[in-house]
C-alpha cells in the first residue's frame, strides 16, 4: 500500500540507515562530507514530500488575489492578462501544480512591479507579507535540517 | 588529478629536474574546484609540496569560473607587495596532462583564519587583522596589476553588469521568482555611492586566509577575482556563516577600521550600504546556483552540488528578501 510507510517516511528511513549503517564504514573524508550533503538533500525531499503541494495549493491563490485587485485597482491590462493566464485547476498532480504555482508567481510579480513602481503603499504591504510566507515556506521545506514531517505512516 | 598524471605533467615542464610525485591526496571541502595536495621529489633529493587546483567535470558541477582567468590574476598579483599568495608555478592550459585545466601552486605550512578564529582568540584583534589583510586587496593600485586583467569602462557600467546577474537569474527560471525580481526592482531603486574601482577577490573570507609562521597572512581562492567595486568584497562577507564571525558582532568598528584603511568615507560605506552590497556581492554565485537547479530540473546531473545548493537557494532567498526589505522605495532606477 502506497500510504504505509509514506514517501517521507521511506526517505526518513533511508537517512536512519545510511546514518546508522553506512556513515560508520566511510573512512575517506571527502566521501563522508558527499555522504552528509545527500542526507541534507533527501531529508530535504522528505519534507517537500509531505508539504510541497499544500504550500503550493495554499499560496496559488493569495498570488492571484492580489494580482486581481492590482488589476482591478489600476486598471492595468498586463496585469490582468497576467491573472487571466494563471489560474489554479484542480489537478493535485504534482507537475500540473507546479505549473500553476509558476503562472500565478509570474502574475503576482507583474503585479508587485507595478505597485513598487508607482509605490502604492497599501499593495506594497500586502505583497510584502506574501513574500514573507513564501520565503518561510521554502525555508521550512529546504531547511538541510531533519525532516519534519509527521513519519508516523 | 592523481599521482600518474601529475607526474607526466611534471615531467613535461620540468624535464630536467626528474621529477617523482610521491603522493597525490583530494583535499575535502571545496565547494566548487577539485584541489588535490600532491608531494614531489626531485632529482637532487629536496621534497616540495604541491597544490593543484582543477576543474571538475561540468556534470558534477555547479559554479562556473575559468581557470586560464585565475590563472592570469595569479600571474598579476603574486609579486605585488600588498599581499601574499602562494607562489603560481604551474598552468595546465588544455587539460591535457591533468585531464582538466589545473594551476599548480606552492603548498604553504600554514593554517586558515578560521581555524585559527575556532580556537578562541580575540576577536576584537582578530577582526582588526580580517580587516587589514581585505583592504591590503583593496588598496593595490589598479596601475600595478597587468593590463592584461579586464577593466570595467566605468563604475556605473560595472555595476549595472552586476546587477544584471539578477536578470541572468531571472531568466534561467523563466521569471517565476518573485523574491528574486523584488530583490532586483529595490536594488535598481537604491544605487550607492560610486566608490574607485579596486581589486575584487570575491570569495574573501578567513577561510581563503592562510595564516603562517613569521610571515605575513596568505591569500588564496582567486577564482571569482576581478576589478571592480571592492565593496562586493564585504556585502560578501556578511553572509559567510561560520562563527565565530567579524562583521555583525560591532558592524560599525569593522567599518570604521575598513574606513581608516581605504580612505571610503561614511557616505560611501556604512551598515545600510554594506547590506546593500550582500545582494551584489553574492550574485555571481547564485547564478551558477540557480543554472545548477535549472539544470537539474531539466534533466541534467550536476552532481551532489546540483541538488544540495536548492537548500542554499532558499537560504540566500531568505537573505535577499529580508535585506531588500530595508531599502527604501524611489523612482530612481539603474
Amino acid at each position: 500500500m502506497i500510504t504505509r510507510p509514506s514517501t517521507s517516511r521511506v526517505l526518513e528511513d533511508v537517512v536512519e540507515e545510511l546514518t546508522r549503517d553506512i556513515m560508520p564504514v566511510i573512512t575517506d573524508p571527502a566521501q563522508q562530507i558527499r555522504l552528509h550533503m545527500l542526507m541534507i538533500v533527501l531529508n530535504d525531499c522528505a519534507n517537500a514530500s509531505e508539504r510541497e503541494i499544500s504550500v503550493m495549493r495554499a499560496e496559488i491563490p493569495t498570488y492571484l488575489t492580489f494580482a486581481d485587485d492590482v488589476a482591478k485597482a489600476t486598471g492595468s491590462a498586463e496585469v490582468a492578462a497576467a491573472v487571466a493566464g494563471a489560474q489554479m485547476g484542480d489537478s493535485l498532480v504534482l507537475t500540473d501544480v507546479i505549473r500553476d504555482y509558476e503562472n500565478a508567481s509570474r502574475a503576482f510579480s507583474t503585479a508587485m512591479d507595478l505597485v513598487m513602481d508607482t509605490v502604492n503603499r497599501d499593495f506594497i504591504e500586502r505583497g510584502e507579507a506574501l513574500l514573507k510566507t513564501r520565503v518561510t515556506n521554502e525555508r521550512a521545506i529546504l531547511s538541510g535540517s531533519s525532516a519534519v514531517g509527521r513519519s508516523a505512516s | 588529478m592523481n599521482v600518474e598524471r601529475f607526474q607526466a605533467f611534471l615531467d613535461a615542464v620540468e624535464p630536467d629536474r626528474g621529477a617523482t610525485v610521491l603522493s597525490a591526496s583530494p583535499l575535502p571541502g571545496g565547494y566548487s574546484r577539485d584541489t588535490v595536495m600532491a608531494e614531489v621529489q626531485w632529482a637532487d633529493g629536496t621534497t616540495e609540496r604541491f597544490v593543484l587546483r582543477g576543474d571538475p567535470a561540468e556534470e558534477d558541477s555547479v559554479f562556473r569560473s575559468d581557470r586560464a582567468d585565475e590563472w592570469a590574476m595569479l600571474q598579476a598579483v603574486k609579486d605585488l607587495p600588498n599581499f601574499r599568495i602562494p607562489a603560481p608555478r604551474y598552468f595546465d592550459a588544455t587539460g591535457e596532462y591533468m585531464g582538466c585545466k589545473a594551476i599548480v601552486s606552492e603548498a604553504i605550512d600554514s593554517s586558515s583564519m578560521q581555524k585559527f578564529l575556532d580556537s578562541g582568540p580575540d576577536l576584537d584583534k582578530a577582526r582588526e587583522d580580517f580587516v587589514a589583510i581585505m583592504a591590503s586587496a583593496h588598496n593595490t593600485p589598479l596601475e600595478s596589476i597587468d593590463s592584461s586583467i579586464e577593466r570595467p569602462s566605468s563604475w556605473i557600467e560595472h555595476i549595472r553588469d552586476v546587477i544584471a546577474n539578477y536578470e541572468r537569474m531571472l531568466e534561467l527560471i523563466d521569471n517565476c521568482d518573485p523574491v528574486l525580481r523584488y530583490t532586483l526592482k529595490k536594488i535598481r531603486m537604491n544605487l550607492p555611492p560610486e566608490v574607485p574601482m579596486a581589486l575584487v577577490h570575491g570569495d574573501l573570507q578567513p577561510g581563503n586566509f592562510l595564516l603562517s609562521e613569521g610571515t605575513d597572512p596568505y591569500i588564496i581562492d582567486w577564482e571569482f577575482s576581478r576589478i571592480g567595486d571592492p565593496r562586493l568584497d564585504l556585502g560578501y562577507y556578511l553572509q559567510i556563516p561560520m562563527p565565530p564571525h567579524l562583521y555583525h558582532p560591532d558592524p560599525e568598528a569593522f567599518l570604521t577600521s575598513y574606513r581608516a584603511l581605504t580612505g571610503m568615507t561614511e557616505e560611501q560605506i556604512n551598515p545600510a550600504i554594506a547590506k546593500y552590497f550582500l545582494l551584489l556581492g553574492t550574485s555571481h554565485l547564485m547564478v551558477d546556483i540557480v543554472r545548477g537547479t535549472a539544470d537539474v530540473t531539466a534533466g541534467q546531473h550536476r552532481g551532489i552540488m546540483g541538488t544540495f545548493l536548492m537548500t542554499a537557494y532558499a537560504h540566500f532567498n531568505n537573505l535577499y528578501l529580508d535585506y531588500s526589505l530595508e531599502l527604501p522605495y524611489s523612482e530612481v532606477s539603474a
